[in-house]
């Protein structure tokens, strides 16, 4: 059962934009996007799984991520957003979208830094040098402007 | 010579030890002193007849458990293992073959040097090593048996091993079964294992609660977990303003009695027919929350259409149906339904709103689920409307933060605490509840990871033993406290250790508990008096599982847990076996870095916010340190930004709650489960619908007709899992906890009066307990406190007293879970149900067994060591506790003299 068609791409196409335009997450399955954007209700047959991850593909600006583990979907098929929205729809910040845990971020000054706990109230982290955690636990507040300047570090 | 005053923390609480001349003198609670900070202040309605408006805040000491004050006892105890101890018949053959293990438990020990028991050990390593490969050697810890950062059982243990390599055995969520293994699918919280967050709901309360429902839970008893008596008053000041508590639970438990306004005591296992007795009360008078339903729930309507009697099972699940199931009269139901819809209710079950006996039952997790959705039909998350026990989310510094037992940077075999983090090579698990199973069959198979904290997912996994490729495990090194008193179905544990499989058994403990009698070499480790750590009190760890639960405490106290005697005998820090034990190894170096037991209590100092606070010195000279709570500090009312939709902002959260959403597939409350129909649509436990069903060790079962009686066997209220009462014998003169007859003390087994009467049985009457895995002596209490089918006894014993010791014996000590099953909940669910156990009560007329049947080991042991030893029965009878005092203090000075 489901509430919105995906034998119809066009209500399908639809839903997905409506539910893109307040998506605040980077990476997305066609599970997730069942559930929560679809109102789909009981296991999605694998026709319907193909047809969401159609829409999704076709979405401008989400691209092919390969398979990635999700705490309650398991290892799943996924998509990537290149810009995530890192504020809810009313513009209240969110920051684990905005920081992620067990990270590295780069400092302005070259220092690497290693995010172990997102607080609201405190970015919690260690330096790393040769690949250790060093010294002592440094705090910074994630609406700070040096929590601002904070660059991710791909690996 | 001065008194010495040091300060601990222990599973009861954080305390204050005297010592004088070497010797401990007493223990009592800590006490602040004017540098301390000030309490917390929470401004809420004032008690019956008051004024309008009263302010709260907590006694200016710290409040431990009873339990705690047993660690003078504890340290000096009869069973404590003095020396390093090798079995008598042990016989080390080069292929770990004929080794007398069926004499396991029956045979005696004799004395051995550290040197000669650790040489062994060593040897014994290096040759399951060589023959087998480093996962036939497994290890495991029990939950809590000491405290502190360092010495914890995920902590110096978990490094050793790490480096060791080892097939880790996983912890079952013993405690909260039906929480974890159920509630996730109706609200996720899968990192909080299942339990609700509670954040600040103490002012919460205070402030807007008019009904408290304390479902199976007994907080006065449990102490919310190890916090001891610190949320005492708070339930107290609900009651003085006049809040209505009711109690369910088939046992009228300590707190009910104390307070409850109503008990509602539902046949043992039923209760999810209760809750969805209720549910039906509000669905067809319409009293829930129509609104926030509208908006957060999902499949709501379906989940009507099965409480109504319109599902498959066209059931209406109404309160004359209930009152079949559960014994409550169908009125009782109506009016316990409206009551709680028709006033600001909170509630919870056990010890964090979601513990509980009900759910360590076979429909524990649909009890959890239908509890879940309960609270949710009333707006949870609103004012006054919350999951919540009345012991915990208490105002705290959030912004404080140091490291709990369970958070992964507070581990020393993790960085930031240890240069090097520590990696278990091995891949190979092995299940708690079914070790037995699996090293008896040779083959077992499980899903789930244990704690499944980090997904949904991990609840599905797939295991089997032994693992592709890997070797069967036949060394087993297991680490303080007993599982013949927690795990289930103790014969079965019996049968394992006697097996030739486990070709060497260390046991590495305080006190000579049943699981150390089964070993072929005891190492005596010290207590938490005789050692240096550091730790939080009640603290899992900010980051850890069921985080900040030390919000159930009235004040955060990090201890500096210094030592305040020397390790007794021969006893040594755990710390200091594993330290040893790598050394003779050869990675020695590697395990310590260089670091003494205080280096890395200061690491703790030094990799948290503690440093910022109090210089390592000050703390250590002061003993602890108490954050204050800001008096600007910010509500994070637990879900209550869920109710209002904004961004979580309650601490320990995920990612999507930012976004608004529940931890489920659809991000709402799940009526009916959706991951349940992903990930295990054939499960006949855990049902899409949370539906009650008939328990396979229920009164529905035809053996039932065998064994019509029901044993509940909740979580003690003299005990702390194994620990207290096997070493302290004053806790023996405690009617309600045991009596002393003939030299042993038998446990205390409650009965109704109809049952007892029909048995022939009275008050104070010696009892069997039995069905067909054993039976246990206790002494009756007759008592209209129990429900008419039910038996209670405390479970988790920490006594284990076989008559024939090392053989499937009748027991003495009051190990009721010698009668539990040890079959999990279900094939998906592997949870274990003591409180779904059927059995049958019967007189004892025959001669009672003579004492207790395992001193004479450790006096044997003793009087090899010295002659003038004081024997077990002049420890329990007091003149040899004075004795072994009065030696200790000599000792030491005299070593005073020299220096």
């Amino acid at each position: 059962m489901v509430r919105c068609s995906v034998t119809d791409p066009n209500a399908l196409r639809h839903a997905v934009d409506k539910y893109f335009s307040e998506f605040p997450g980077e990476i997305i399955c066609a599970l997730q996007l069942w559930y929560e954007g679809l109102g789909g209700q009981g296991v999605p047959t694998a026709d319907e799984l193909t047809a969401i991850q159609d829409a999704i593909a076709a979405t401008p600006g989400w691209k092919d991520a390969g398979e990635v583990r999700y705490e309650k979907f398991g290892v799943q098929k996924s998509y990537k957003c290149e810009a995530m929205k890192t504020h809810d729809s009313k513009g209240r910040i969110m920051i684990q979208h905005t920081f992620k845990r067990d990270a590295l971020y780069k400092e302005p000054n070259g220092t690497i830094l290693k995010l172990v706990t997102t607080e609201l109230w405190n970015l919690r982290c260690f330096e790393i040098k040769n690949g250790k955690m060093t010294g002592g636990m440094i705090k910074i507040h994630p609406e700070s402007d040096r929590a601002k300047a904070l660059v991710e570090v791909k690996s | 010579m001065a008194e010495k005053v040091t300060h601990s923390i222990v599973v009861g609480g954080a305390i204050a030890i005297h010592t004088q001349d070497g010797v401990i003198r007493r223990v009592r609670p800590i006490v602040l002193d004017n540098n301390d900070p000030k309490g917390w202040v929470i401004k809420a309605r004032s008690k019956v007849g008051g004024p309008q408006d009263a302010e709260y805040t907590p006694n200016r000491k710290v409040q431990p458990a009873f339990i705690a004050l047993t660690e003078k006892n504890r340290a000096y105890a009869y069973d404590r293992i003095r020396y390093p101890m090798i079995r008598e018949d042990f016989v080390e053959t080069p292929d770990g073959k004929n080794r007398n293990t069926e004499n396991r438990g029956i045979s005696g020990y004799r004395r051995a040097s550290w040197d000669e028991a650790l040489d062994l050990v060593v040897r014994e390593i290096k040759r399951i090593q060589t023959q087998y490969g480093p996962e036939a050697i497994t290890a495991m810890t029990s939950s809590h048996h000491s405290w502190g950062n360092v010495g914890y059982k995920i902590s110096t243990f978990a490094r050793f091993f790490r480096m060791l390599g080892y097939t880790e055995v996983k912890d079952n969520p013993d405690s909260w079964e039906g929480f974890t293994w159920g509630a996730p699918h109706t609200y996720g919280y899968y990192w909080r294992l299942g339990c609700p967050e509670t954040f600040d709901l103490l002012e919460d309360g205070l402030q807007n609660v008019e009904t408290m429902i304390m479902w199976s839970h007994d907080p006065d008893t449990t102490h919310g977990g190890y916090a001891g008596n610190e949320s005492v008053m708070w339930r107290h000041w609900l009651d003085d303003m006049g809040v209505q508590f009711i109690y369910i639970d088939p046992y009228n438990n300590f707190s009910s009695i104390k307070q409850a306004d109503k008990w509602i005591a539902p046949r043992p296992g039923t209760d999810a027919a209760l809750a969805e007795a209720i549910a039906h009360v509000w669905v067809t008078e319409g009293l829930y929350d129509k609104e926030y339903i509208a908006k957060h729930a999902h499949r709501f309507e379906e989940w009507c259409d099965y409480i109504l009697g319109k599902g498959t099972d066209k059931l209406a699940k109404t309160p004359k149906w209930a009152e079949i199931e559960t014994g409550i009269p169908a009125a009782d139901i109506k009016a316990l339904a409206r009551r709680w819809a028709t006033t600001k209710t909170m509630g919870g079950s056990g010890m964090r709103a979601g513990f509980g006996g009900v759910c360590r039952t076979v429909n524990g997790t649909e009890f959890a689920r239908t509890m879940v959705l309960l609270f949710a039909m009333q707006g949870m998350g609103k004012p006054g409307q919350n999951m919540w026990g009345g012991n915990t989310g208490a105002p705290m510094d959030y912004d404080f933060w140091f490291g709990g037992y369970s958070d992964p940077l507070a581990m020393i075999w993790n960085e930031p605490i240890a240069d090097n983090v520590a990696v278990n090579p091995v891949m190979q698990k092995l299940y708690r509840p079914n070790l037995p199973d699996a090293i008896l069959d040779g083959h077992y198979e499980w899903y789930g990871e244990g704690f499944c904290g980090q997904g949904i997912d991990q609840e599905f996994t797939q295991n089997v033993y032994p693992a592709p490729g890997c070797s069967k495990v036949h060394m087993f090194w297991r680490y303080g406290g007993t599982f013949m008193g927690t795990m289930l179905d103790t014969n079965k544990w019996v049968r394992m250790y006697k097996s030739p499989e486990l070709e060497f058994v260390v046991n590495q403990d305080i006190h000579f508990h049943g699981e150390a009698r089964m070993s072929d070499v005891v190492l005596p480790a010290c207590t938490n008096l005789e050692r240096v750590d550091i730790g939080e009190l009640c603290s899992s760890g900010n980051g850890g599982y069921q985080s900040h639960s030390q919000t159930g405490c009235s004040w955060q106290v990090v201890v500096f847990q210094d030592k305040a005697i020397e390790p007794l005998w021969d006893s040594q820090s755990d710390y200091w076996i594993f330290a040893e034990t790598a050394k003779r190894l050869g990675w020695g170096e590697k395990f310590t870095e260089g670091r003494t037991e205080l280096d890395w209590c200061k690491r703790y100092w030094e990799k948290s916010d503690l440093c910022e606070r109090i210089s390592w010195e000050d703390f250590m000279k002061k003993g602890y340190y108490i954050p204050p709570v800001p008096e600007d500090r910010v509500r994070r009312y637990g879900f209550r930004w869920f109710a209002e939709e904004f961004p979580c902002d309650t601490p320990n959260h995920k990612p999507f709650q930012e976004e608004g959403k529940l931890g489920t597939f659809t991000g709402k409350w799940e009526f009916v489960s959706e991951s349940l129909q992903y990930w295990a649509p054939h499960d006949e436990v855990r049902t899409p619908i949370a539906t009650y069903k008939h328990s396979w060790e229920g009164h529905h079962a035809i053996k039932a007709k065998k064994y019509p009686l029901q044993l509940i066997s909740p979580h003690p209220r003299f005990d702390y899992h194994t620990q207290h009462n096997s070493s302290t014998p004053w806790f023996w003169e405690i009617p309600e906890n045991r009596v002393y007859i003939n030299g042993n003390p038998y446990l205390v087994a409650r009965l109704h009066p109809k049952k007892a009467e029909e048995r022939g049985i009275k008050d104070g009457d010696i009892i069997e307990l039995y069905n067909e895995r054993g039976s246990v002596l206790c002494v009756a209490v007759i008592s209209y406190r129990c429900e008419e089918n039910t038996v209670h006894a405390y479970g988790s014993s920490g006594i284990y007293n076989p008559v024939t010791p090392g053989e499937e014996s009748m027991d003495i000590g009051g190990c009721v879970n010698i009668l539990t099953p040890g079959r999990l909940i279900g094939d998906y669910v592997p949870g274990m149900a003591p409180n779904s156990t059927l059995l049958e009560v019967r007189k004892w007329e025959d001669e009672l067994p003579s004492g207790q049947f395992f001193e004479d080991k450790l006096d044997k042991v003793a009087k090899e060591g010295d002659p003038n030893a004081e024997t077990c029965i002049e420890i329990i009878e007091g003149h040899g506790f004075e004795k072994i005092q009065e030696k200790v203090r000599k000792n030491y000075l005299k070593k005073g003299a020299a220096v």
